[in-house]
C-alpha cells in the first residue's frame, strides 16, 4: 500500500473514531444531565402539556419532574398546578349547565 | 218549497261541518305526542258532488300552514343547533382528558360523535320534509327530536362530571409527586438542623387532603358510569338525577380538598425559601468576619 493510500486510510479511521466518540459522549451528557423544569403550555381549560425534555429524566406527562426538588422546580411545579386548579370553576360551570339544560320547545300546530 | 229548505239545510250542515274540520281531511288527526303537531290540509267539499282531497305527497299548504311549518322547523334547528353545539364542546373536553384510560377515552368520544352524527342526519332529514311539504314526517322527525333529548339531557352531565374528575385525578396525581419532592426537601433539613415541625404538619395535612381528594373523584366517576337514558321514566329520571348531583358534590368536595392541599404545599415552599435566604445571609455574615457558625433556621 503506498503512503498517501495509508494516510487515507489512518484519516478515515481517526474519523470514525471521532465521530464515534461524539456520539458516545453526546448519548451520555443528556443522560446524566439534570432534568431542566418543564416548560408546559396551558390549554384553555385544558391539561397542561410538557414540553419535550428529550432524553432528561423522565418527567411524567403531568409536567412535574419526579426528581427536581429545588426552591426553583418547586416553584414551577406548583404553577403547573394553578394552571390546572383554574380550571375548576369552568369544568364546574359546564357540570351546572348540563344538568340544568332545557331544551328548546318544539310544540308547533302544523 | 221544501226542496229550499232541504238544499238550505244541506248547505247549512255542510258549511258547519267544515268549520269543525271534520271532512276529511288529507292528513287524520294524529293525537298529539305532546308535541302539539298536527296535520291538516285544505279540503274541497262540494255540495252534491264528490268531496276531492289530495293525497300527503304534493299537498298545497295554506299560507297559514306553511307558516307554521317554518316555526316548526326553525325550532328544530335551534334545539339541533344547541345540542351540537353542547356536544362539541364536551367532545373537545373529552378528548383532553388524560386519567381515562384510552379505551374509555375513545368509547365516550365515539358516542358523542354518534349523537353528533344523527342530530346531523335528522337536520337534514327535516329540511327535505319541509322543501317536500311532508308534515307527517316532519312530525315524526320533530317527535325524535324530543325523545332523543333524554339520551342528550344525560350525556352532556355525565360528561362533564368525568372530565372534572378526570382534571381533579390529574391535579392529585402532579401534587402527590410534589408532596415526594417537599418530603426529601423536608428530610435534607431536618438533617441540616433546622426545625421543620410547621412544614411537616402541612405536609402531613396536604397528603391527608390528597386522599381524600383521589376517593371523593373516583367514588364521582364509579356513581355516574353505568347510568342510562331514562327515555321518559320518571323513576329512571329521578334516579339519575340523584346519582348527578350526588357525583357534583363529590367532585365539588374534591376541587376543595385540593385547594388546601395547594395551600399547604405553598407555604412548605415558603418556609423552605426562607430557609435557603436565611443561611445564605448566615453565611455572609460569617465571611465578613462576624463571629459564631452558621446557625441553625428555625420555624
Amino acid at each position: 500500500m503506498s503512503t498517501s493510500n495509508k494516510a487515507a486510510v489512518w484519516g478515515l479511521a481517526v474519523v470514525i473514531v471521532l465521530g464515534a466518540a461524539w456520539w458516545w459522549m453526546s448519548s451520555n451528557q443528556s443522560a446524566v444531565a439534570p432534568a431542566a423544569p418543564s416548560a408546559t403550555t396551558a390549554a384553555p381549560g385544558g391539561t397542561t402539556q410538557p414540553a419535550a425534555t428529550g432524553t432528561a429524566p423522565a418527567t411524567p406527562s403531568n409536567g412535574i419532574s419526579a426528581t427536581d426538588s429545588s426552591n426553583a422546580a418547586l416553584q414551577s411545579d406548583l404553577s403547573n398546578v394553578d394552571s390546572q386548579i383554574n380550571g375548576f370553576p369552568s369544568d364546574n360551570t359546564s357540570v351546572s349547565q348540563g344538568m340544568n339544560d332545557q331544551p328548546v320547545a318544539q310544540q308547533q300546530t302544523l | 218549497m221544501k226542496s229550499n229548505i232541504n238544499q238550505l239545510g244541506a248547505a247549512v250542515s255542510a258549511a258547519a261541518l267544515l268549520a269543525t274540520g271534520l271532512v276529511s281531511p288529507a292528513f287524520a288527526q294524529v293525537p298529539n305526542v305532546g308535541l302539539g303537531v298536527n296535520a291538516t290540509a285544505t279540503a274541497t267539499v262540494n255540495t252534491g258532488g264528490t268531496g276531492g282531497v289530495s293525497g300527503t305527497a304534493g299537498i298545497k299548504l295554506s299560507v297559514r300552514e306553511k307558516a307554521r311549518v317554518a316555526l316548526a322547523m326553525q325550532r328544530a334547528d335551534q334545539e339541533i343547533a344547541r345540542r351540537i353545539n353542547a356536544l362539541n364542546a364536551l367532545n373537545v373536553r373529552i378528548n383532553k382528558m388524560v386519567r381515562i384510560s384510552p379505551s374509555d377515552q375513545a368509547g365516550l368520544s365515539t358516542e358523542v360523535q354518534n349523537q353528533i352524527s344523527t342530530l346531523n342526519s335528522l337536520q337534514v332529514k327535516i329540511s327535505a320534509d319541509v322543501a317536500a311539504n311532508s308534515t307527517s314526517s316532519l312530525k315524526t322527525d320533530i317527535k325524535s327530536i324530543v325523545s332523543s333529548y333524554r339520551i342528550f339531557a344525560l350525556i352532556l352531565p355525565q360528561g362533564a362530571l368525568e372530565a372534572a374528575a378526570d382534571r381533579i385525578l390529574n391535579v392529585d396525581s402532579m401534587m402527590t409527586t410534589i408532596a415526594g419532592l417537599l418530603q426529601t426537601r423536608i428530610s435534607q433539613e431536618q438533617s441540616s438542623g433546622s426545625s421543620m415541625s410547621t412544614s411537616v404538619a402541612a405536609l402531613a395535612d396536604m397528603n391527608a387532603k390528597l386522599s381524600a381528594a383521589s376517593t371523593q373523584a373516583n367514588a364521582a366517576i364509579s356513581g355516574i358510569a353505568g347510568l342510562q337514558p331514562d327515555n321518559g321514566n320518571q323513576t329512571v329520571m329521578a334516579s339519575n338525577l340523584a346519582a348527578l348531583k350526588a357525583a357534583r358534590t363529590k367532585v365539588q368536595a374534591a376541587q376543595q380538598d385540593l385547594v388546601a392541599a395547594r395551600k399547604d404545599a405553598g407555604a412548605i415552599v415558603r418556609a423552605l425559601i426562607a430557609i435557603r435566604v436565611s443561611g445564605k445571609a448566615t453565611t455572609t455574615a460569617n465571611a465578613t468576619g462576624t463571629a459564631g457558625g452558621a446557625s441553625s433556621s428555625t420555624q
